[in-house]
């Protein structure tokens, strides 16, 4: 069985070498890496821009100046603008921004919040409070409130924006590679008839779909180990984020090999799947907005996955989330590899 | 003319036949509806907050100002639940009566600072008198919503595409090409009646996306054009996939790297300064992006939309010209 199913491995991993994966999948890589490298910024923020201009000069007028510059200093979405007409100029072709000006009405301090619109009032609220909170910490200086911390606090928000981009690639590309490529090779086979001479030889389902998602693996862990490597070098946890690689591919394939079991074609299996694979990415918004994150986009198995990603490349000491993740991928990798195979019988015997 | 037409009912009616049209058009309808379940939830979104049930009814509701609100009746409750992947601030009191925030340790910074500007707002006066006003710039509808409908709207012009793609690739593998090379017919004929579906789906989805999302009330003429004009690239793009793919393995191949392409100038428009956007002129995608954007937020003029329209046609004219021996060949 073993020697059938390592034979079928060599075949798929020279069918695949031939029709260029390995080549696209490097290439996607370093395509990959080039962007995180050299065109995304280090600094980016997902946070709103804060454009303030400062036109009251009455008393208290220091304070203020001292609280709004010391928050430019510290924060890189701060700026200091000219008037109010500059910053709703900029607030309307930057949709991901906010306006504040402070004058002076009746002699006493203003300041108006710019919003966009949109925001709801929990934001407007926060932004309120920050402000309030800021002016009063600097004059009756800052409170203390005790804190309890579960694990050591972690840095992982310093990690470089362009940097953090990576575990995302490596949940997209590398982990959901299968549920795409795979039905590829399926119909190729379907197509050439390699299915039908399989079936009257004594080779048994399981291997055969086994081999397939074994070059899935295979060509994830390259696409893994180069972006991984080409962006933090040998800081990650490689065994354990090429495990999380493995079980997560085996669970993209065999969904890809059970979508596109329902269908004759590749042209129609692949609008569903690609329907899967956006519905996949929702979770990102939460890798970038942690607190939103509504039942809907917790049930998708994305949503562990990325942040166990990130847990392996950049190690926080909370291993539990990647033990976890690799358990929850290793039971529905089971459950998705029997549903192909039995999938696949259900196909060949009606055909 | 006729001949085009005749090449156009067959790709229709090869693809109905296996209900590839229907799919084509569906998937991007239900992922629509998808999106317009997930609106408001996002637009609601703010911080969260495990709080124990003993601080009482008055900081309760001081904290449902920030943000929502879980209530846990004890702090081994509080702590189990801050420790889950999501980012919850954990605010109860310890022996002293005082309060006492718990936090994992890798919450962002919002959730870690401002339960404490919170609570020292609870515990403390106002120091500093100074008046407060909110105003804004009118602009009522959500990123989420707009940047959402524009993937989808450039995800279905894309889908027009594969499916030529696919379909080439196809008729290259069961040997029509060479039967159609010895008829009358000639390559341009080929080519546009293939492109026909590639528009058609497009100009169906791109209607169906907006009146889901309740954003019909936007230049609808606007959005014709932009929409013929995309679905150019969509069209240029898959003739490209088809004739180079030798199989559909590499036609999904292709179509991956592609797919990047696309998600790269989406989010690339998103995220880049604008004094940036230089870095995306060069990707068809992006002009489509911004026309969508500029008529949807009801920002942009025709003449901007026609410039917009130039950029789309004279890139894919520029890579048509530039491979065209390659389709040629492709196709011979």
């Amino acid at each position: 069985m073993l020697r059938r199913y390592f034979g079928l491995v060599k075949k798929d991993i020279i069918t695949g070498f031939r029709n260029y994966f390995f080549l696209a999948v490097i290439f996607v890589a370093l395509v990959f890496v080039g962007i995180i490298n050299f065109v995304i910024p280090e600094n980016a923020e997902i946070k709103p821009n804060v454009y303030y201009y400062l036109e009251y000069e009455g008393e208290n007028s220091n304070i203020l100046g001292d609280v709004l510059d010391q928050s430019e200093a510290s924060h890189s979405n701060i700026h200091s603008v000219t008037s109010r007409d500059e910053i709703v100029n900029i607030m309307e072709e930057n949709f991901n921004s906010i306006g504040m000006v402070i004058k002076a009405v009746d002699n006493k301090p203003m300041v108006e919040f710019i919003m966009q619109g949109y925001e709801n009032q929990e934001v407007v609220n926060t932004l309120i409070l920050s402000m309030k909170d800021d002016l009063n910490s600097r004059i009756r200086g800052d409170i203390e409130i005790e804190t309890l911390w579960l694990t050591e606090e972690s840095y992982q928000e310093n990690i470089p924006f362009n940097k953090s981009v990576l575990p995302i690639f490596l949940a997209m590309e590398p982990t959901m590679l299968g549920l795409v490529m795979i039905a590829a090779f399926i119909f190729m086979e379907k197509d050439e008839g390699t299915i039908k001479a399989y079936k009257v030889s004594p080779g048994k389902i399981p291997e055969y779909l086994a081999s397939k998602i074994t070059l899935m693996i295979i060509l994830g862990w390259i696409s893994t180990i180069i972006s991984t490597f080409l962006v933090v070098g040998f800081n990650a946890d490689y065994l354990n984020l090429l495990i999380i690689v493995t079980v997560g591919s085996i669970f993209a394939s065999a969904l890809g090999l059970i979508i596109a079991s329902f269908f004759d074609n590749i042209s129609q299996s692949m609008v569903w799947i690609l329907a899967a694979s956006i519905i996949f990415s929702v979770p990102f918004i939460s890798y970038f907005v942690p607190s939103f994150a509504p039942l809907y986009i917790r049930v998708l198995p994305t949503y562990p996955l990325q942040f166990a990603i990130r847990e392996a490349i950049f190690p926080s000491g909370n291993t539990q989330i990647i033990y976890s993740t690799i358990l929850t991928f290793t039971i529905l990798s089971i459950i998705s590899f029997i549903l192909a195979v039995f999938a696949y019988r259900r196909n060949l015997a009606r055909n | 003319m006729k001949r085009m037409l005749a090449i156009f009912r067959r790709d229709i009616y090869s693809s109905t036949r296996d209900f590839l049209i229907l799919y084509m058009i569906i998937a991007p309808i239900l992922l629509t509806v998808g999106l317009k379940f997930f609106i408001p939830s996002a637009a609601s979104a703010s911080l969260q907050f495990a709080l124990n049930s003993k601080l009482g009814a008055e900081v309760i509701e001081e904290f449902e100002k920030y943000g929502s609100v879980e209530l846990y009746s004890s702090d081994e409750e509080i702590k189990e639940r801050v420790g889950k992947i999501d980012d919850i601030a954990g605010i109860s009191i310890n022996d002293k009566g005082n309060f006492r925030i718990i936090l994992e340790g890798n919450e962002s910074h919002d959730t870690k600072e401002i339960p404490r500007k919170i609570v020292r707002s609870i515990v403390s006066g106002e120091e500093v008198d100074v008046n407060y006003k909110v105003s804004d710039i009118g602009i009522q509808m959500s990123p989420i919503a707009w940047i959402g409908g524009i993937s989808l709207i450039i995800t279905a012009i894309t889908m027009g595409g594969i499916l030529i793609g696919l379909n080439i690739i196809e008729e290259k593998e069961s040997k029509t090409v060479k039967a159609l090379n010895v008829s009358p017919m000639s390559r341009l004929e080929f080519i546009m009646g293939k492109s026909f579906i590639g528009i058609i789906i497009p100009i169906i989805d791109v209607f169906a996306i907006l009146w889901i999302l309740n954003m019909l009330d936007v230049n609808l003429y606007m959005i014709a054009v932009m929409t013929l004009a995309s679905s150019i690239i969509g069209v240029i793009v898959g003739f490209l996939i088809g004739v180079t793919s030798p199989n559909q393995i590499a036609g999904i191949a292709n179509m991956k790297l592609l797919f990047l392409l696309v998600g790269m100038s989406i989010i690339g428009a998103i995220l880049i300064p604008q004094s940036q956007h230089f870095f995306l002129y060069w990707v068809p995608t992006y002009w489509a992006f911004m026309g969508f954007k500029g008529i949807i937020l009801k920002t942009i003029t025709w003449s901007q939309l026609g410039i917009y329209v130039i950029w789309i046609l004279g890139l894919t004219c520029g890579i048509f010209l530039l491979l065209k021996n390659r389709i040629r060949k492709g196709l011979a």
